[in-house]
């Protein structure tokens, strides 16, 4: 497509004016011949807008053009139509040659969220792009299928990037599942510090009655970003037992002015809770 | 110098004692800070190209400059608009703090300018003369242009100053990096006294083309003054303006000796990368939030000891959300505390030259104890959950200032200015 350069100029609002009653043949002809980007676009836009059965068909077919901005933006079009061949082409683009497609189909597919969508998704959790990788974690968070998402991030938790490692963790965090437990534990030892930190708030989530334990440990993390978010859930979970540990690292020589703050934060907040009537 | 994680631990105190700026609202400190307060806009249809092809016709032109009663025919006409705008804010800065060069060694005066797109202007005239004429179509000053350190240069040499001289390009973020660097320049003893700050002046047909295919850009072209929104729910772009900010960056014992007015003491400063996309800031604002608690731990201070922060609050559906997920996830129940506020509200986003701008405003703040309105802050957006953002000025104490500036490239900044005490 794209092939024929039009001379004629569409102009995808206006009114319909013979060609067909509701001017679908013009935007059409517009979707499928005009050389201007953004009037083929605004042409999707209205066919997508329409739904009907040529409008679909030639919306599917626009699919297989060659430019690659123009499949990026017009998977995101057409999936909001209903229809089950726009469906499958939304899919099938999440299998397209270029990334920019891939990421787009992605972020088009989570809104269709069926097993067939999931399985695509995931498998683009091996691409060899890193922002692929990245919205298939992201498009994960909104599936219904929790223990097949569990299932399928657990398995990506080493991948070398570690943002998409990031993602995982707080994808899984939000799943809320128990499955997901010992996976994220062995975040802890994670190279990246954010990583660490948001394993320790993906276990809060998932793991209420150890997160006090876990946040102790982060204690010592070598970070302080992981440090302060010990803290806090510290001051959230933790009771007047662990003031004495919290007194401790408190007063190590590397401790620095905004850990030193953040603990005696945490403990006021423990002991104001404490001193509440139950 | 004790250095502990790369940290330096005995730094020489740095204080501001000096504010100049060129803005669409105002130029000069005074002229600004009371069009901040009033929330006086002047974001307004663009009248230096033809925009009816552009999907954002929108912008804050400088037309309220009068170059000629500050630079000469020779330098207008040699040198960028951004050179221009940045070397006025800089003898702005020095003449509000009471100085002149001849009273420092000159060889201890540095300047560090930020900007995003540098000489744009001139390069595509000279682009488009090279095109249509040949050869010889380009000023015999485009290469001068043609290097992105040309506004420090300017400034020093119409200044005299010798000192550290360079430009930081990060983007939006790049005032708030220069900050940062003359900071670090003085407390390390490389220099006694900074101007330091951003420019632009990049309202252009390129850079609004590219930033209109990204959609990053406000399409309010009807309703002008109200197109910049920031933590608003019908925040749809930011809105373009051009300008500049520069402060005076002083080693503390010199401004005592001469009687300086402070403004503020420079206490933190914090630089990240979010190194996750080039263009989008990363999910949960990772990046800024961890500029900064960079920022906060340099200065010595805990989370709870910060009263205000100075948002980089855009205007960008993305950026907003996650510049106030970074807030919150920081700062945690201390959110509630902090007054939050947008200057690019007023002034439009001045890119590059944004964090000097910013840290003109910071500085006011703390002096004054006022915070001035986000404007058009009408509908919370659930989104950016932060509580004390106000569309109307707020007067409180204000101790600690944060400033947050975030750029393409996946850049932060953050900077802690603190009231000034002696101890």
């Amino acid at each position: 497509m794209n092939m024929s350069k039009q001379q004629k100029s569409f102009d995808p609002t206006a009114q319909p004016s013979g060609d067909g009653e509701d001017g679908t043949d013009l935007l059409v002809e517009s979707l499928l011949g005009e050389s201007d980007l953004n009037a083929r676009l605004q042409s999707a836009r209205a066919l997508a807008e329409s739904g009907n059965r040529q409008a679909v068909c030639s919306l599917v077919k626009a699919m297989g053009d060659r430019d690659y901005i123009f499949r990026a933006k017009l998977v995101k079009i057409i999936s909001r139509v209903s229809h089950p061949s726009i469906t499958e082409a939304v899919i099938a683009a999440i299998g397209d040659d270029d990334p920019y497609v891939r990421k787009s189909a992605i972020e088009a597919a989570q809104n269709i969220n069926s097993p067939e969508s999931v399985k695509a998704i995931a498998r683009c959790l091996s691409d060899e792009e890193i922002n692929v990788r990245e919205s298939a974690v992201i498009a994960l968070e909104r599936s219904r299928e929790a223990a097949l998402v569990v299932e399928v991030l657990s398995a990506v938790l080493s991948d070398s990037h570690w943002n998409v490692r990031r993602e995982c963790v707080e994808v899984l965090g939000k799943t809320g599942r128990a499955e997901a437990v010992e996976p994220l534990k062995r975040m802890f030892t994670d190279e990246d510090s954010e990583v660490r930190r948001s394993a320790l708030l993906a276990l809060a989530n998932v793991d209420k009655d150890g997160i006090v334990e876990t946040a102790l440990a982060g204690l010592n993390d070598r970070d302080q970003s992981v440090v302060l978010e010990a803290l806090y859930l510290l001051g959230e979970f933790g009771g007047a037992q662990i003031i004495p540990v919290l007194e401790e690292r408190m007063h190590r020589q590397e401790s620095r002015a905004i850990v030193k703050s953040s603990i005696s934060q945490v403990i006021i907040r423990i002991n104001s809770r404490d001193e509440r009537p139950r | 110098m004790d250095y502990n994680n790369g940290i330096a631990t005995k730094k020489r105190r740095v204080v501001i004692t000096g504010l100049g700026v060129v803005s669409p609202i105002g130029i000069g400190k005074q002229e600004f800070w009371q069009n901040l307060l009033s929330g006086n806009t002047s974001i307004d249809q663009i009248t230096s190209f033809d925009t009816r092809e552009y999907p954002t016709r929108i912008g804050g032109e400088l037309k309220n400059l009068d170059v000629k009663k500050y630079l000469s025919e020779n330098d207008t006409r040699r040198f960028d608009e951004t050179a221009q705008y940045a070397c006025i804010a800089a003898m702005l800065a020095l003449e509000d703090g009471n100085l002149s060069a001849e009273s420092f060694s000159r060889e201890r005066i540095g300047v560090i300018a930020g900007s995003s797109h540098g000489a744009i202007k001139t390069l595509e005239r000279d682009i488009h003369a090279l095109r249509e004429i040949g050869l010889h179509g380009p000023s015999p000053f485009a290469m001068a242009n043609a290097s992105t350190n040309i506004a420090a240069g300017f400034i020093a040499l119409k200044l005299g100053l010798k000192g550290p001289n360079f430009s930081i390009v990060s983007a939006c973020a790049s005032g708030t990096h220069s900050l940062g660097a003359a900071y670090d320049a003085i407390a390390l003893d490389r220099a006694d006294l900074m101007l330091a700050g951003g420019t632009e002046a990049s309202i252009t047909p390129f850079i609004f083309a590219g930033y209109s295919f990204i959609s990053a850009m406000s399409k309010r072209n009807d309703d002008p003054r109200r197109a910049c929104r920031p933590f608003d729910a019908g925040r749809d772009g930011f809105v373009m303006s051009e300008g500049s900010g520069f402060v005076v960056l002083e080693e503390l014992n010199h401004a005592l000796e001469r009687g300086a007015q402070i403004y503020a003491e420079f206490v933190g400063f914090g630089a990240t990368n979010d190194a996750v996309h080039v263009t989008n800031i990363s999910r949960g604002g990772i990046g800024i939030r961890k500029a900064m608690q960079v920022a906060i731990e340099d200065a010595g201070i805990g989370l709870e000891d910060i009263d205000y922060i100075n948002a980089h609050g855009s205007s960008t559906p993305l950026a907003d959300k996650c510049e106030s997920a970074a807030i919150k996830s920081l700062f945690k129940h201390h959110t509630k505390r902090l007054l939050v506020n947008s200057t690019k509200s007023i002034t439009g986003h001045m890119m590059g030259a944004s964090g000097g701008v910013e840290a003109v405003v910071c500085s006011m703040t703390i002096t004054n104890n006022l915070v001035h309105p986000t404007l058009n802050y009408e509908t919370p957006d659930p989104e950016c959950d932060l509580e004390n953002i106000s569309a109307k000025s707020v007067e409180r104490e204000i101790r600690y200032a944060l400033s947050n500036s975030i750029g393409f490239g996946g850049a932060n900044s953050s900077i802690v200015l603190k009231k000034y005490s002696r101890d």
